[in-house]
């Protein structure tokens, strides 16, 4: 059975404790701003984030509401997310996904379990419809062989993949794009009537290799790329002429150049352009840095 | 005449009477024994496919259980609701058992879920066992107990 994908402040609000969703309510009136999100630390003030600003609530989370929240969030089934809980993050079914964090037990250098949880950080998924239209024009250029969009956290890396998605995999593009949906964030809030294959919940480098050898896709969509093993999958399917849209954390080109296996993937020719993200007003700004075989060519600015 | 009457009255009150706590001890035997069941299924559901609960709740049925109210409670208002709905139907002990269980399951990882499910199907079926063992003995006591005392009282009232 299919649960339906529901991403309002509401939803979110609904694996609170009443008495917490209330002053979240309260303090995201105050700021007439859209929540993007809640922070809840054990014996902590409950914090929310609209837009930049992270806004203190008068209400704190006790120990027993951060179980319960917990528990709201696994749909009682706490064992069902040890994998990604130990991953530091808990998806809905409905899609909406939360990071934790607490005590990690490691063997081997490997997390085995997480527990006494004491932060959870719900965050709420938006559509910003035509927000990303800039980029598209540049994806469907007969030239295009691919992008990295960077970004410090939290800027809207994924927002923007996810609007690149809804348009070109719609008319007039109705491009066959396959989505590795590591972490079920992408493709929960587009709709139906689109060309996407979601490989939902694979691994990176394993989704990719898989949407390139039975999926026949015209573009890949990743979300951040954060490994050696990611970037060499990146260049294969570039290698199988497959263009990949990805994303990755930095706030430079030089930063992002910084990991070693980002600068090899970079001059490997796999992207045909970089573009950096920053959110403004509801809308994306975007540098566009034109990547050529031999290196990068200039610097073009995309405002709303 | 009216006597005779009333004393029938008495005796047939006194065999109802048996006959319904001999019911109720098989019925209560009955559901001990389906929670054993319905716990240990629980337990190889998460430890084989780790479901969630309610998936396993929605794909599981017994008789026994759906009559008593506790898998339509269950099904609606998740375990802990329903194992409150059957402590009047459970010794003191079961009941105690399983509203514990009821209260921890889904709030730990496989491994504490296993072990939690082990130790209460273990100890529902010791407990429905014992109750079946003795259960021959009760109900002997209950079919002619009350009949024997109601037969006495008619023959001092007579």
């Amino acid at each position: 059975m299919t649960q339906k994908k529901n991403y309002s402040e509401e939803y979110a609000l609904s694996f609170l404790p009443v008495r917490i969703a209330e002053c979240v309510r309260k303090a995201a009136a105050l700021y007439h701003g859209t929540v993007g999100e809640i922070r809840l630390r054990t014996d902590c003030p409950v914090f929310i984030t609209v837009g930049r600003k992270n806004i203190q609530c008068a209400a704190g989370c006790t120990p027993d509401e951060m179980l319960s929240v917990l528990r709201a969030l696994c749909g009682n089934s706490l064992y069902c997310h040890s994998e990604t809980i130990k991953e530091g993050y808990i998806c809905t079914p409905a899609g909406l996904r939360a990071g934790v964090c607490g005590r990690a037990v490691t063997e081997g250098g490997k997390i085995i379990s997480v527990t006494d949880i004491t932060s959870v950080v719900i965050r709420i998924p938006h559509r910003f419809p035509g927000a990303a239209d800039g980029l598209c024009r540049i994806i469907a250029d007969r030239d295009f062989r691919g992008m990295i969009i960077y970004s410090p956290p939290g800027e809207g890396k994924t927002t923007a993949l996810r609007e690149i998605c809804a348009r070109l995999a719609a008319k007039p593009y109705s491009l066959r794009i396959a989505v590795i949906d590591t972490r079920f964030e992408i493709c929960g809030a587009l709709g139906g009537d689109l060309t996407i294959d979601a490989l939902e919940g694979y691994p990176r480098a394993k989704g990719m290799e898989t949407a390139v050898r039975t999926l026949s896709p015209q573009l890949i969509v990743c979300d951040e790329i954060g490994c050696a093993a990611d970037a060499a999958a990146v260049e294969e399917s570039f290698g199988a002429g497959v263009p990949c849209v990805i994303s990755a954390h930095a706030s430079s080109l030089e930063e992002l150049c910084m990991r070693d296996y980002m600068k090899e993937l970079i001059n490997s020719g796999a992207f045909s352009c970089a573009v950096g993200l920053s959110p403004k007003d509801g809308a994306f700004v975007f540098d566009v840095t034109e990547l050529g075989t031999s290196g990068i060519r200039e610097t073009e600015r995309i405002a709303p | 005449m009216i006597k005779i009457a009333g004393g029938v009255i008495l005796i047939l009150c006194a065999v109802l009477w048996g006959r319904e706590r001999c019911a109720a001890l098989r019925k209560r035997c009955e559901i001990t024994a389906a929670l054993g069941a319905f716990v240990r299924y629980t337990g190889e559901r998460i430890g084989s496919f780790r479901d969630p609960l309610d998936v396993i709740f929605a794909a599981y049925s017994d008789k026994c259980l759906e009559e008593c109210g506790f898998l339509p409670v269950l099904r609606e208002s998740g375990a802990l609701a329903a194992a409150k709905t059957l402590s009047a139907s459970l010794t003191e002990k079961d009941a105690r058992t399983f509203i514990s269980f009821a209260d921890r399951l889904g709030g730990g990882y496989e491994e504490s879920q296993l072990a939690l499910c082990t130790y209460t199907a273990s100890s529902l079926e010791q407990s429905a066992a014992g109750q079946e063992q003795a259960m021959g003995e009760k109900l002997k006591l209950y079919r002619l107990l009350p009949v024997l005392a109601a037969a006495s009282a008619v023959i001092l009232l007579i």
